[in-house]
């Protein structure tokens, strides 16, 4: 038996950002690496990652008439800047659902491919423990929580990052069968992403000057050519376990840190431009909610249709997880 | 500000080194510099611009045809003493032991350059002039199908050696080609034997053929390294029949 990704919903918070929003140098950087998207969307100081979840979920509820109650077994949630430390949001979205899933599950990992490890992690609960349903959340809320404040916005790689939630509905059929999972976890490059203060301080403790996300300056360029070489690996192990081409992709949809990578990575895989699927412009990088966030707006436009083989792939931080994920799409 | 040129001096060795200028004080002319368009230094490049545009740059994976469309540039290191590979690669005739298919050099009557056969073309005469410098450690190879007037089919060879380069014994060769305008279209169609098709059309594969080669190359010249042997190559000579 397989799990059948059913249905995916997106949610964005708040109106469109623009450039503009930022350094008034923004407009005319000349810098290739920060180009390439022209608006995203911004937590605001009250906005719940956990409504944003439920809004998206709402959205598949209504879709597939779900009753909430019984028709989620499982709920699971990645959220990049949490609501809250200690707790996770995915007690709070079930209960602004109403649902009473059997199993709540909170990562903290997996990032930008975080998507991918929970549709695999939703599999194998519902192989192990016979659950039947699956809702799987991932809500990208650094834009809005960080690169929007005053001392941080004006760093160039500021208007990177948008906020936004992409959800998936699985169940334990084989209506639109997951052809093969590949994961590759790489715990030598795990501390090459960091939260940073300019004063030295820890995340935790108290002080003046702004925090942001880094890159160990050294690592930048082996991070570049891991990333370039890592989503294309890992594709090629998920299509050869699926037992299918790369060329049999029909849509490949991956993370989108920024469009050097989405060239390069459909480069490597020889994969055309309109067979890869990617929403940086209007929303940027949404770390991982880009996965679902543009699935679920290639289902929309009607860009991606029955019986197609999907393959959506990606890698975290600063290469510590890559994974990939086969499906042949049944809605 | 006027811009100056100075003058190289000249090593004892004949060879053209840089010169220190001593006791006088020398700057870049930078607005000289600035009036060139498209130049990236840092006064006008920031690092951060910078690292965007190598980003842009560097791909996952390059085209074939980028890389080896204009130009065919292949490497490989020889564990063999670098001025054993000069010896040898100077003889014209080391072409008929470590390429694919040029043999049977001959005098070909026209001044430092030898006839042979490329087998590849069937029956093709092969024209061939070496050019070789011994303090530069270059050997050129100006060749051309079928006659041998406009030698235009130029083999670069560039060694060094790899105590240099790789903190190593042995060398490095360098191995160069340019597609001159002939690859594509043959002027000396009239010359050509009927039906043998062009040396051009195979430029796409150049970039192997010129592989296998180079590890011929090296193969010859790491075995007779190895085992003390003359480096070759072996000519059996004897009288012309």
């Amino acid at each position: 038996m397989s799990a059948s990704l059913i249905a995916v919903a997106s949610a964005l918070p708040g109106e469109k950002v623009g450039n503009d929003f930022f350094s008034p140098d923004l407009k005319d950087t000349k810098n290739p690496m920060f180009m390439g998207t022209e608006y995203r969307h911004h937590m605001g100081r009250q906005d719940k990652a956990s409504d944003l979840i439920a809004d998206a979920c709402q959205k598949l509820i209504g879709e597939l008439e779900l009753n909430p109650e019984t028709d989620i077994d499982i709920l699971m949630t990645n959220v990049s800047i949490p609501d809250q430390p200690f707790t996770g949001c995915g007690a709070v979205v079930s209960k602004v659902l109403g649902a009473k899933p059997k199993w709540i599950y909170d990562l903290s990992n997996t990032g930008c491919v975080s998507f991918v490890y929970m549709m695999d992690l939703a599999q194998t609960i519902m192989m192990a423990r016979g659950a039947r349903s699956a809702l799987i959340c991932c809500a990208q809320t650094a834009g809005g929580r960080i690169f929007a404040l005053e001392g941080v916005k004006t760093k160039a790689q500021a208007a990177i990052p948008g906020d936004g939630c992409g959800v998936g509905y699985l169940v334990a059929d084989d209506r639109a069968p997951i052809l093969a999972t590949v994961q590759q976890n790489f715990g030598e490059f795990s501390e090459d992403m960091y939260a940073c203060y300019d004063d030295g301080r820890k995340w935790w403790e108290p002080g003046d000057s702004y925090g942001y996300i880094d890159f160990t300056e050294s690592k930048t360029v082996k991070i570049v050519m891991r990333g370039n070489r890592a989503v294309p690996r890992v594709v090629k192990a998920a299509c050869e376990e699926a037992g299918i081409k790369t060329s049999d992709i029909d849509i490949l949809i991956t993370n989108q840190p920024n469009t050097f990578f989405l060239r390069n990575w459909r480069e490597a895989l020889q994969i055309p431009e309109e067979k890869h699927l990617d929403t940086f412009r209007q929303y940027a990088n949404l770390f991982g909610a880009g996965i679902p966030v543009t699935l679920a707006e290639g289902v929309r436009l009607g860009k991606i249709k029955k019986d197609q083989v999907l393959c959506l792939a990606g890698f975290s931080h600063a290469c510590d997880y890559a994974a990939a994920t086969v499906l042949r799409w049944g809605a | 500000m006027k811009c100056h040129h100075f003058g190289h001096s000249a090593a004892r060795n004949g060879d053209l080194v840089s010169t220190i200028y001593e006791g006088i004080n020398v700057n870049i002319n930078q607005d000289e510099l600035k009036k060139i368009e498209g130049l990236r230094r840092i006064e006008v490049t920031s690092k951060d611009e910078m690292g965007g545009i190598l980003t842009e740059l560097t791909h996952a994976v390059y085209p074939h045809e980028e890389l080896y469309g204009e130009y065919c540039s292949i490497q490989t290191y020889i564990d063999c003493p670098p001025e054993k590979v000069y010896e040898y690669m100077a003889k014209t005739h080391c072409l008929e032991e470590w390429t694919y298919s040029v043999r049977d050099f001959k005098p070909s009557g026209i001044r430092d350059t030898y006839v042979g056969v490329d087998k590849l073309g069937g029956r093709t005469k092969i024209f061939c002039k070496t050019v070789a410098n011994r303090d530069a450690l270059t050997v050129d190879y100006h060749c051309a199908w079928d006659q041998g007037e406009h030698l235009w089919m130029i083999y670069l060879n560039r060694i060094v050696p790899a105590e240099l380069v790789f903190d190593k014994p042995g060398s490095v060769v360098f191995w160069q080609n340019c597609r001159h305008p002939f690859y594509n279209d043959n002027p000396f169609k009239d010359k050509a034997p009927q039906g043998r098709p062009w040396v051009g059309d195979f430029w796409d594969m150049f970039y192997a053929g010129h592989w296998v080669e180079l590890m011929n190359l090296k193969a010859i010249l790491e075995y007779r390294h190895r085992n003390g042997l003359p480096i070759g190559p072996c000519l059996n000579a004897g009288v012309e029949e």
